[in-house]
């Protein structure tokens, strides 16, 4: 016998110990890697806009999650060492060096880690991949969507374990260091007893918590729309008031404290009290954990489903189906072309129109951020740069609506439902014709909604007289006029290919005429060269079918909605995956964690069970000390982070415009059934928890 | 063999200092079993405690045979514990995941001994206590009585300078702590060990040659056995009956 097989021995005989650390380790890297490879994978990065808000979204809801599994780690790390405490002890006190404990303690702890990390990492591939699969069930349906899995996902798996391994040497130390013996043989039972806390924690906690949320979404928007000022980022460290509100709610709970106050209330809660003597601490911060992760689970979920609900264009639009709008110079594919691919693929042409219209230099009044950007001013821009005119009959045609404009005036082409921020719908005062140098006052007359036509201009389309267009337009080069084309094919939804190929030769015709970046305008342009400037959005672009990003970035894309419906399916599959991935995750970790944390509350307590029995307590009684320590890791965290998960959707939603809009109401409403599921799955590992408990408590 | 000076120990709690030892003094000579009895709450344990440095002390000295054990490092005081210290615990302290064999000759794993030397040592100990036909048993699988047996064998095994025994028949009942006496009996008469031991119990007490009685913080009493057990017996009883404790808990 040598002191490396009673190492052996005494690992084998606390084998479950070893195995449920190196599960919690594993698991975290699992979830984590799982996630990044799929995150990094060239399907999703090539789908997602550089610097974009989901991207960000992805990575904060991501944090919270690595945040959240990584306290659990530590934590289940802090299971492991209360277990070994003992052991450690006897040894100490039978001679054995600390020095030479720290080592051993290192080498399991090391081993533990790196093995449990390793088979984290390699797990992830196919467990992302079939969760990509299932995925791929409900949301996909396009073969450009096959899982790639990014090596470069494995990064921050890596770095995670690293991390992990770090802290749990660090926890590993700390245990080791502790100066006596006696502290470590009774470390079992060490009191960590919350102190009494007076009787306005949870009101506050709640007050606290509300208001950050309430401060944290709706205080910059309410702030930039009356006093016109724009908060700096840092101002999101509100939301700290939230946690600390919920951290104070959990002490609450936790610390029992009316039932403290009230005699008769403690005598009946007496056990349940006592239990949460040795772990206050332990069970509060493990329920902020529960709770975040909550959070998380719901806001993902509701994130997700935020873009899938968007409204579905193919079915919203009244007006054409197909659109395009070019320089009236170019040579473009008319009429004759469009009939004749549309036969190609057996489909019939319909309300066909088209006309011209002109870009006239506006004058407006906007909503701008002052230099340094704390600021909203309002400011008259001057003949700063062009807006498309069309006239009342034109349009008429163009959008099949009947309108009348008065002389003098102009109606203002915006998307359905526009709400205004920076640009006002009435701020147009005043046009000029850029060629005759001649200008026009004109007043507000109205607001039309047009989305594919005022898709074709920056801020807005707008509509004049018959009159008016004539007398303002008059004289006025070509190099400002363009050519729109409006019409709709009778079988939509089969008309992706049809699509592409008229998408194919309106590219193939397109010459140096046409080459200009969204942000482009002629005026701009014009008057920056004028000046010696040079010209932001001048540079040209590579019109080819095979550039991904060219209809998101041209000025004379044509708007084909079945494209752009393919592609942002393509888009909000991406976004929803994401943050249904984030869900689950954040679901799996509390499911484990809750699941863990129950087993280790009824076998560190199989004593108190045990007397319990001995003192004459019938199941009955048992049963309920159990439900209520199991309360604090399931019922109460879930209450809170559900309705906070909830509480801040709907903040965001009725703070981002004021209001809640249909689409919002759907989702606000589809996040209830989302909590409700969650409910019924947590509720479903409470039970299987707390048939598990049982047989351990022995009840 | 063991001799303590002048120790004083004091716990800090929130609310203020609570001295527990107040200079205390004592010797134990080689070969002797020696007994320290008190109220509850009087300061055993922490003087045992302060012994065997589990616990640090404020003042005073512990000197063991020519080794001065309070300004060791922990290197130094490890080595201590395993060679010329040995524990007897009230809750035994076994490793449940060794068998008995395992837990005996743990201190001579510890300190890398031979492996036949210590297997027959740790058999001729389970021989001299009756635990032989256990051996291979599991802490899980065997008495009270056993167990602290065990546990007797197992601080003997490195031959210390004395065994520091902290009630260590409190968990047990009479006849199993019969058994654990006579096992320190055998110990001494056969190796010649050194005995100190904390215990409420006269019974266990009077077996003992001389008994310490701490009341306070503070040696009350030394009494040293010369006659007969049963008088011994009767004049502890006595002595603890004027610490004004009664009598019944502590018989
Ligand atoms: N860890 C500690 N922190 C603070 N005070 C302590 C601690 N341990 C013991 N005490 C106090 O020190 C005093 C002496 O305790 P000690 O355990 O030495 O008594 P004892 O004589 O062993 O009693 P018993 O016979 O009941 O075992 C007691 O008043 C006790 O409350
Ligand atoms: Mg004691």
């Amino acid at each position: 016998m040598t002191l490396h097989k009673v190492y052996k021995k005494l690992r084998k005989s606390s084998r479950g110990q070893y195995l449920l650390l190196g599960f919690c380790i594993g698991l975290s890297v699992l979830l984590l890697t799982s996630f990044t490879l799929m995150y990094y994978g060239p399907t999703v990065q090539d789908f997602l806009p550089e610097g974009g808000d989901t991207r960000k979204m992805a990575m904060l809801l991501m944090g919270v999650t690595v945040v959240g599994c990584f306290i659990f780690t530590v934590y289940a790390s802090g299971l492991f060492f209360r277990h070994k405490s003992r052991e450690y002890g006897v040894m100490m006190a039978l001679g054995l060096k600390k020095k030479e404990l720290g080592k051993l303690l290192f080498q399991e702890l090391s081993m533990v880690t790196a093995v449990s990390c390793l088979a984290g990492l390699v797990c992830a591939i196919p467990v992302s991949w079939v969760i990509w699969k299932i995925f791929e069930l409900f949301i996909i349906s396009n073969d450009q969507m096959i899982y790639r899995f990014g090596l470069a996902g494995f990064l921050p798996g890596i770095l995670f374990s690293m991390l992990l391994a770090l802290a749990l040497g660090a926890a590993g130390r700390r245990f080791i260091r502790r100066s006596d013996i006696m502290e470590i043989l009774r470390t079992q039972q060490k009191s960590e007893m919350v102190r009494e806390i007076p009787g306005w924690t949870l009101p506050l906690g709640v007050i606290l918590t509300v208001s950050g949320v309430l401060l944290g979404s709706g205080l910059p928007q309410f702030i930039a729309r009356v006093l016109y000022i724009s908060l700096p980022g840092i101002f999101n460290l509100v939301y700290l008031v939230s946690v600390s509100g919920i951290y104070l709610i959990l002490l609450s709970i936790v610390s029992m404290n009316r039932a403290r106050r009230n005699r008769k209330k403690y005598y009946k809660n007496l056990v349940s009290i006592s239990l949460m003597r040795f772990n206050a601490r332990a069970v509060t911060r493990n329920m902020c954990v529960s709770v975040l992760l909550l959070f998380v689970c719901c806001f993902a979920a509701f994130y997700g489903m935020q873009y899938s609900l968007a409204p579905d264009i193919l079915d919203s639009q009244e007006g054409r189906g197909f659109s395009m709008h070019y320089p009236l110079e170019e040579k473009q594919i008319g009429k004759e072309e469009i009939g004749r691919t549309a036969q190609k693929y057996g489909l019939d042409v319909e309300d066909y129109s088209e006309h011209d219209g002109t870009n006239l230099v506006i004058s407006r009044q906007v909503l701008d951020f002052n230099e340094d950007g704390t600021r909203y001013l309002k400011l008259y821009k001057e003949k700063e740069k062009t807006a498309l005119f069309v006239s009342e009959t034109d349009y008429g045609v163009l959008s099949g609506q009947k309108v009348s404009v008065e002389p003098g005036t102009y109606q203002t082409v915006t998307t359905t439902d526009y709400r205004e921020f920076f640009e006002y719908v009435d701020g147009l005062s005043e046009v000029m014709n850029p060629d005759t140098k001649e200008s026009w006052q004109l007043t507000f007359g109205g607001v039309l909604e047009c989305d594919v036509l005022a898709a074709m201009s920056d801020p807005f389309a707008y509509v004049l007289s018959d009159e008016d267009y004539r007398k303002m337009t008059e004289g006025i080069g070509s190099e400002y006029m363009e050519h729109l084309v409006f019409f709709n094919v009778a079988d939509i939804n089969n008309s992706y290919d049809f699509a592409m190929d008229l998408l194919s030769q309106y590219v193939d015709r397109a010459t140096n005429l046409s080459n200009h970046m969204g942000y482009w305008d002629i005026w701009e342009e014009k008057m920056a060269v004028q000046d010696g400037e040079l010209y932001g959005y001048g540079e040209a672009i590579d019109m080819s079918m095979d550039n991904n990003m060219l209809l998101g970035d041209w000025k004379y894309a044509p708007a084909f909605n079945i494209i752009t419906v393919q592609d942002r399916m393509q888009l909000i599959s991406v976004y929803v995956m994401l943050s249904l991935y984030i869900c689950l995750i954040s679901l799996a970790a509390i499911g484990v964690m809750a699941y863990v944390r129950s087993v280790s509350v009824a076998s560190d307590n199989r004593g108190l069970f045990e007397s319990l029995k001995k003192l004459g307590a019938d199941n009955r009684y048992q049963r309920k000390i159990l439900k209520k320590q199991l309360a604090k890791i399931f019922q109460y965290p879930a209450a809170i982070g559900c309705g906070l998960g909830f509480l801040f959707s709907f903040a965001m939603d009725l703070f981002n415009d004021g209001r809640i809009s249909g689409t919002e109401r759907q989702a606000l409403l589809i996040l209830l059934g989302i909590i409700l599921m969650v409910c019924v799955i947590l509720y479903g590992v409470y039970r299987y928890s707390m048939r598990k408990a049982e047989q351990i408590a022995g009840i | 063999m063991l001799e303590v000076k002048n120790l004083n120990k004091s716990y800090v709690n929130g609310a203020g200092r609570y001295p527990v030892l107040k200079d205390v003094s004592l010797k134990i000579n080689k070969g002797e079993f020696v007994a320290v009895m008190g109220p509850s709450g009087s300061g055993k344990t922490t003087l045992l405690n302060c012994i065997s440095c589990f616990i640090p002390h404020d003042s005073g000295s512990v000197r063991l045979g020519d080794l001065e054990l309070s300004n060791l490092n922990e290197q130094k005081l490890a080595k201590v514990r395993n060679q010329k210290l040995g524990f007897v615990f009230q809750d035994f302290m076994l490793l449940d995941g060794l068998s008995v064999r395992e837990n005996i000759c743990l201190p001579q794993i510890i300190a890398g001994k031979p492996v036949a030397q210590m297997e027959a040592k740790s058999e001729k100990f389970c021989q001299m206590f009756g635990i032989d036909k256990i051996m291979d048993k599991y802490p899980a699988e065997i008495s009270g009585g056993e167990k602290q047996r065990t546990a007797v064998a197992r601080a003997l095994m490195n031959n210390p300078y004395v065994i520091l025994a902290d009630e260590p028949t409190g968990n047990l009942d009479s006849k199993s702590a019969k058994a654990v006496i006579d096992a320190f009996l055998q110990a001494k008469r056969q190796v010649e060990a050194t005995i100190f031991m904390v215990t409420h119990d006269s019974y266990a007490a009077s077996f003992c040659d001389r008994v310490i009685v701490l009341k306070d913080g503070k040696i009350y009493r030394e009494v040293v056995r010369r006659g007969a057990r049963g008088e011994f017996m009767n004049e502890l009883l006595d002595i603890l009956r004027s610490l004004g404790g009664d009598g019944d808990d502590l018989a």
